[in-house]
Parts: C-alpha cells; structure tokens; sequence
C-alpha cells in the first residue's frame, strides 16, 4: 500500500529544461521501500509469532531484494526504544539471504526456500501480492478530496508479485514466557555503510601459520586535525635475535586501508620502576593494513632501519573481537518503515506537497514519534473525517490520532483468532489483532476514519497457503 | 568574436563544447582552460565536504547503494509488466505508474523510445481525465513532466488552472520564458530551512547558472550527504551534477574524477558516461573515450553521441568509422528534429551549425525562440543569425542577451557581448 503514493513521488524538476539538470524522476529506491507488514499468530502453533515484510511492486523472477540495506523487523512488549529486538535480514548476494536474531547463528539460505534458524524460520522470495486495494479511486479521491470508492472497485494488485521476507519466530521467546503477551512489530528498511573500517573492526589479528606473534587493531573514537578516523595498532613480535619487541603508531583510515607509522620503544623498566624518560621511541617503518573483509587483512611492514628489521608482509585474520561489537557492515540510518497499513500513505502529507514522508520513514525512535507526527495525523485525520461531509470516524481525530501515530502492529500472543484488525487497539475481545494477509484492512481503516461501513469495493483475490509460509505462491 | 561567442555557447552545453573543439578550434586535445578554481579539487573537496570528510565524492565502497543492475532489472520488469495490464486494464492509477517510470527510463538511456511512448501514454490519459481535471497533484505535475520534457510549456501549464504550479514547474517556465528573477534571492543550503536534498540540488543548478561554482558545489555536495535512500540513480545523478560544475568552470581533471565515480556507481547510466568520455577526450584519452561512447550507443538513440563518436574516431584516424557515425548521427538529429522539434530544437541547431548547415540551423533557432526565451536560445539565435549574415536579428538577440545577463547577473564565461552587440548592431545601422 505504502508505495502507491511512494512509487508516484514526482521529484523536483530541474531548473533547467536541458535534459543534463533533470532531477530523477522517482527519488527511492522500491527495492528498500516496505510495501506491506503483516503480523498474525501461525494458526498451527500459537507460539509461533508470523511475520511478512514485502517489497518491490510489479516483481518478477529476476526481481532480487537491494543489496544495500538490511530489512529488519523490530518486537518489543514496551514502547521502550532500548527493548526492541531486532531479527534483521540481507542480500549480498544475487541467490541467497541471511538473517540474524538475538544470539541465535546467523542463518543463510537459498532465495525461494525456508531456513530454520534455532527459535525462528526464515522465507525470502517471489510470492503473490497479497494486498488489495483500488489505489485508482484512492488517487481521484485524493484528488478531488471526495470519496471516489465505488460499489465494485478495481484491485490495482490483482495478479501481482512481490518480494517477500516471511519470518516465523517462538513468540514466548518475546513475551518472557508469556509474562508479557502484547507484541509490537514494525519493520524498516536500513542502509549499511560502506566498506570503511569502523570500531567493529577492532581486534586481534595474526597469521594462523604463525601463532606467538599479532596486532592489535583499534579503531579508536578521536578523529585527526584532518578530520580522518583513526587506528592504533600494535605488533607483538620478536626481532631476528628472538628478543620480544613491539611496534605501535597511530595512523589514518582511508577506506578498507589503515597507513600506521609505528615506533620500536624500549628502555622503560618495570613498575614501579618505570620512568616516562627512560623510554626511548625509535622510528621502525609504517605498517599498512589493507582489509578483503571484516576478518582478513593482508600487513605490509616497510622498515625505516633494513638492519635492524626487514621489510614483509603477511595476511591475517581475526582472534578476537569485541564484545557488542559485531563485525559487519553496521547501519547507517532507517530508510523506510512500516507499521499499520496506509499510515504513512494516507495520514502523513497526504498530497505530497509537505515533504514530510521522508521524515516520517527516517524516524528510528519510537518514544518520538508521537512528538513529531501526532499533529499531522491528527489534521489528516480530521480531512478524511470531513470526505463524505459529515464528522463521524470512528473516534474523535485526536484520540485516533494518538493512537496511531504509534505506528506499530499490535499483538495479543494470548489469542489465536488473528482476524480482526485493530483488535488490541480497540480492546475486542478474543481476538489476538495484529495484521493477517486476508484481512481488508483498507474497509477497516477507511470505516474508522472515514465513515462507518466505508470501503474500496475490493475483496481478498489470493488463495493463501494453509502453512508457512502462508503467501500464495507468485502469478 | 565567433570564437569567443561558441566558447561561451560551449560552456553552458557541454556536450556542444565538446564538438565545437573540433570544429573551432578552442580548447584543443589535451588543453585544458584555465580553471576558474585557484585551489586544487582535492583542496575544494576538503573545503567544502568538511562534514563528510576526505571521502567525497563517495564511491560505492563507502557510501552504498543498491547495485544498478538489480535496480534496473526491476525497472524493466515493472515496465513490461504495467505495459501488459495497461493492455487488458487501462487505468490511471496504473497509467501514472507506467508514465513515472517511462520518464524514469528516459532519463537513465536517453532513448527516444521513452518519450515517444510516454507521449502517446500521456495523451491516452489526459483523455480518461475529460474535463474532469479530477487529477492529484501528483499526476498533473507528471503529465506536466512529460509535456516539458517536449518544451511544451503552455500545455504544462494549463495543467495547473486550478492550483498554484508546483514551485519546480513555476521555476522550469519562468526560466525558459527568460524570466530569471528567483535568482536574485536564492535560499542559503547550509540553513536549517532546506534539509531535502533535491530541493538542495534544486539550489545549487542556480548557483550554477549564477557562476557561484563551489557554493553549487556545497550544495551538491549536502544534497548528498542528506539523501538517506539507496537509489544508485539518484547518486550517480548528484555526482554528475557535481561533474558538471567541474565542466563548467573548465576543472577537467577534477569533472573527470567525478564523472568516473558516477559512472562506476551506475555504468549504464548514459550522461555520467557520456560526460566521463567526453572528459576523457579533453584530457587526450581517446581510446577510453571512444569505450565510453561505443556503450553509451548502444543504449541510447541521441544522435549527439553518435556524432561525439564520429569526432573521437577522427581523432583517432579512423576514418571509415567516423565518416559513417558522422552520418548517422545527422540522420539521427533529422529524424529527431522531424519527431521531436521541441526537445530537439537547441541541440539540433547547434549541431547543423557546427556542420555548416547554417540556413536549417538559423530556421529552427527561429522557431526555437518562439517557443523558449530563455539564455541559450538568444545565444543560438544570435549565432545563428550572425552566421547567416541577419546582422539586425543578431543584434536583438546580443541586446536581449546582455539584457538578461545584467539583470539577474548570468554566468556568461567567455563571451563578450559589448563586442558582439557592436559587431552587429553597428553593420545592421549601417545596412539601415
């Protein structure tokens, strides 16, 4: 749902006719840009937790998730930020996924296939479309700010495919056994950074043919008068006569390479005798690192005293690494989320003239949320209230408002009848709420803010699966 | 006085420089002018990216993107795809869809396929719109695209009868109408008012047009840094723009270096190849630039490429091959002249000038400037006119050149108009 409008963002022109200043027409990328979330208990196994990211509209069999961001799903049971775990997902490669979770192994499988994964499953591929809806009456609707749904409407996803991540995971793992039954779930896609060495690099190397001796690699937080990160490293080796030594500088990253000038020091004693003037700093040469991948370097040593020691180099690979500190390609910043259906499309600069999705996408924390989004939603709200020229949504728009801006599904682990939407929001009884694929969630929403038994005219057009991963397979 | 009026022709089009070096003389292989710049780019780079540090312009190693093959491959099935139901089930929701990535296509290859075809779209749509007008902004302001994209203003316009043209829109018509006037007032990129990066982009092609090179630069660079996506189109798009900015203050090595992370980041986008290879001439690679155009054919339909082939063939003493590309790439600019004389009226002109077809090339400047006021089109009819011997329509257009210069201040490098107004206006008193 969320790409309709997305998709459609027409960019800013240039200013200058000439075709070279034209400013691209479509400004994201609908690879990273969630389309749908749903969230719904399996129905053969209450404590398995179901959850469906898609992404890419109009997919077909060569259509591959981006290889530049990770798509995660975040669940909590409090709106604390900090409580979040994150199940987090990525594709380096053209025919395989990866997720990882909590401290479960990260697993990896083959595009169009389920992987287990210790307290989760995992699907990624090309699946149905699953979400209906007559985006055509939505556009004129929006246009002409009347309702244009009709009796029977077009379902502008009829036949579609999408990529799909289809995630099963043991929800009493997220509830503390049950302690806490109200999941929340939203997901978002998120860039990586490049290939740049950053403190998860940090650790200790050595060469696996020639265990006693290695470096100490820190990418350290204090920045250069040039504004470069910066590495310490030390080597701890022995000169040709089999005495220990050790080497250590300081030096700047530029990208996958580290160029330390290190110094030889001797002369201190041992505490307490030791005295900073004793210490003698001898020029030895510069060391440079150059990284394939977070574990592997290849070490050039250049010496400055070719008497003393020789020039070499050798590769290396991780020993140790630190703690909380994962090696990989960390984050840089949330592209896109998605909680409930149509939020972001219908109730956030609903014509695209504010410029406000971008901001509402790239929001990461969810204790601000309601800060910086409730008053648009709730104006939004009061606009669609007004469609068929009466004040009658379901709930007074600042009520709804409230409610929504905390845009994530919420789910009761303690029901397992998943087919009414809004059901926790809403206190229904008996119903576990959260999101399921056949719901019509556009009647849903459309009723509670626009008038009650408001609707599209568009029913459920898939034939679902009984079991995991649930999706109809693609058209 | 012709030279120095084709340099400023040229520095304001660069793809025309490049064949105008051939032609005329100036700036010849290898020579590069004298840079507006005092410092070296690694020296403006450091300056201006101090928030991003020594790493810009990024490559694709530090700053991500999705990979541009699985980007374009999703952008051809979406269109073949939508093209099917559009078939079987025209709707409009459907059509914008299709009409977006359409324009979108164009824009990576440069075919005139895509506007052909975004064309008849457009016109199928605007007839299941009727009076109605029942359009959202959104798909006003595409169909408005699609018109501008053909220099068809006034339809463009008539889009918006009922609502405020989108600023961008406004902007695109004001200037091609020669009314220049937000320039006089552009906002500050470093404000915390202006945190989009297409609006900051937006700000710095006027910098560009005001001559303000490393305040664009800035801009570009911000632009950059603030856009969150991984489009590798979008990337590649800003760092093109930031190549032309090089180009246009004649820091060659300093373009090509930008133009190559462009072009690494998004190989089959056909401008940040077709700058790379046209950099890649001036500094004297020809093998390299003749690569870069030999993939940028195969792509794209722009005669103006072929043609740039024809001319690194030349150079390269591969006569055969330039005398036929030649020839292709004047029946290319016919057939686009004849198919699309809007979109192709200034690019057209300038190179049946360049070839010595000066009559063809001052009629279509005529019909040009019926259509746009803006500075290039007064620079081409007043080439084309003092070719043609027109000194009395040459003169107007030197006076409503040096008009429009004064007024909102123009960058216009290289060309001398108290010279040409001279030249001109005195020999047609004379003829009077």
């Amino acid at each position: 749902m969320k790409y309709l409008l997305c998709l459609l963002a027409i960019l800013a022109f240039d200013i200058r006719a000439a075709d070279h200043g034209e400013a691209p027409q479509v400004r994201v990328d609908s690879l990273a840009d969630l389309n749908d979330l749903y969230a719904f208990i399996n129905p053969n196994n209450a404590d398995e937790l179901i959850m469906v990211a898609t992404v890419a509209p109009n997919a077909n069999a060569s259509t591959q998730f981006s290889d530049a961001v990770d798509y995660r799903f975040h669940i909590s049971t409090t709106d604390n930020p900090g409580d979040y775990s994150v199940l987090s997902c990525s594709f380096e490669e053209a025919d395989e996924f990866s997720c990882a979770f909590g401290d479960n192994s990260p697993v990896t499988g083959a595009l169009n296939s389920t992987v287990e994964g210790g307290s989760f499953r995992v699907y990624a591929g090309l699946r149905d479309d699953p979400f209906y809806f007559d985006g055509g009456a939505f556009a004129e609707t929006v246009a002409t700010l009347s309702p244009q749904f009709k009796t029977e409407g077009v379902n502008s996803f009829a036949g579609q495919n999408v990529l799909a991540l289809v995630i099963g995971i043991r929800s009493s793992d997220l509830t503390k056994a049950g302690s806490e039954p109200v999941l929340r779930v939203y997901a978002s896609t998120n860039r990586k950074s490049g290939a740049v060495l950053n403190g998860s690099t940090s650790g200790s190397f050595y060469n696996v043919d020639q265990s006693g001796h290695g470096f100490q690699f820190q990418v350290i937080s204090q920045k250069n008068t040039d504004d470069q990160t910066q590495v310490s490293a030390n080597w701890f080796v022995f000169d040709d006569d089999g005495n220990p030594i050790w080497l250590t500088g300081e030096g700047p990253v530029d990208g996958l390479t580290a160029r330390i000038p290190v110094q030889r020091l001797s002369g201190g004693r041992f505490p307490p005798n030791f005295n900073t003037e004793d210490v003698n700093r001898i020029a030895a040469g510069e060391l440079l690192f150059t990284f394939s991948d977070c574990n592997n370097a290849s070490v050039e040593f250049e010496t400055a005293d070719a008497s003393f020691l020789a020039s070499t180099s050798l590769g290396v690979q991780r020993l140790t690494s630190v703690q909380g500190l994962p090696c990989g390609h960390k984050s840089l910043g949330q592209v896109d989320r998605i909680g409930r259906p149509a939020i972001a499309t219908a109730l956030i600069d609903i014509t695209g003239a504010q410029g406000t999705k971008d901001t509402y996408n790239a929001a990461a924390d969810p204790s601000k949320w309601s800060e910086q989004f409730e008053a648009e939603i709730r104006s939004h709200l009061e606009l669609l209230d007004s469609l068929d020229g009466a004040t009658n949504a379901l709930l007074p728009a600042a009520s709804l408002a409230s409610v929504l801006v905390d845009d994530v599904l919420l789910i009761d682990t303690r029901e397992s009848a998943c087919d009414e939407y809004l059901a926790v929001e809403l206190s229904v009884a008996g119903k576990c709420g959260g999101r399921t694929l056949a719901r019509d969630v556009i009647d849903d929403t459309l009723s509670a803010v626009v008038a009650p038994g408001a609707g599209d005219g568009v029913a459920n057009d898939s034939t679902f699966l009984d079991d995991f991963p649930f999706l109809a397979e693609p058209n | 006085m012709q030279l120095r009026g084709m340099a400023f022709l040229a520095a304001h089009c660069f793809s025309r420089r490049f064949i105008l070096s051939f032609v005329f003389g100036f700036l010849p292989l290898g020579l590069v002018a004298s840079p507006v710049f005092s410092t070296s780019f690694e020296k403006q780079v450091s300056t201006a990216a101090s928030w991003i540090g020594k790493t810009w312009p990024q490559d694709i190693d530090h700053r991500v993107s999705t990979d541009s093959d699985i980007y374009i491959a999703h952008l051809q099935n979406s269109i073949a795809n939508d093209e099917a139901q559009w078939r079987s089930k025209p709707s409009l929701a459907l059509g914008q869809r299709l009409l977006a990535n359409y324009l979108l296509r164009y824009q990576l290859f440069q075919h005139s396929r895509d506007l052909l075809s975004g064309d008849r779209l457009a016109k199928r749509m605007q007839k299941m719109l009727g009076d109605k007008k029942q359009a959202s902004v959104q798909l006003k302001h595409l169909l408005a695209k699609q018109a501008s994209m053909n220099h068809r203003f006034t339809e463009a316009k008539a889009l918006f009868e009922q609502e405020a043209l989108p600023l961008e829109l406004s902007l695109l018509i004001a200037h091609a109408q020669g009314d220049y006037s937000d320039l006089k007032a552009l906002p500050n990129c470093l404000s915390a008012d202006v945190q989009d990066s297409f609006e900051l982009s937006n700000i710095a092609g006027r910098l560009l047009m005001l001559g303000r090179f490393k305040d664009a630069i800035e801009c570009f660079q911000l632009a950059e840094y603030r856009y969150q996506d991984v489009s590798p189109f979008v990337l590649s798009w800003l760092q093109t723009q930031v190549g032309i900015a090089f180009l246009e203050a004649d820091d060659i090595p300093s373009a090509n270096t930008v133009f190559r992370r462009a072009y690494l980041r998004f190989p089959s986008y056909t401008l940040a190849a077709e700058h790379l290879a046209e950099t890649e001439f001036l500094l004297g690679n020809l093998a390299e630039a003749e690569e870069l155009y030999l993939a940028v054919t195969k792509v794209s339909d722009h005669p103006l490429f072929i043609a740039q082939l024809a001319e690194v063939q030349l150079k390269l003493g591969k006569h055969k091959a330039a005398t036929k590309n030649k020839e292709l790439g004047l029946q290319g600019f016919n057939r686009m002249l004849e198919n699309h004389l809007g979109a192709f009226a200034d690019h057209g002109a300038q190179y049946l000038l360049e070839q010595g077809m000066h009559q063809r090339a001052y009629e279509i400047a005529q019909i040009n400037i019926r259509n746009r006021q803006d500075k290039d089109a007064w620079l081409l009819l007043g080439e084309s006119a003092e070719i043609n011997g027109d000194q009395a329509q040459a003169c107007m257009a030197w006076q409503k050149l040096k008009s429009l210069q004064e007024s909102y201040q123009l960058q216009m490098r290289g060309l001398d108009l108290k010279d040409k107004i001279k030249a001109s206006c005195n020999t047609g008193l004379k003829r009077a």
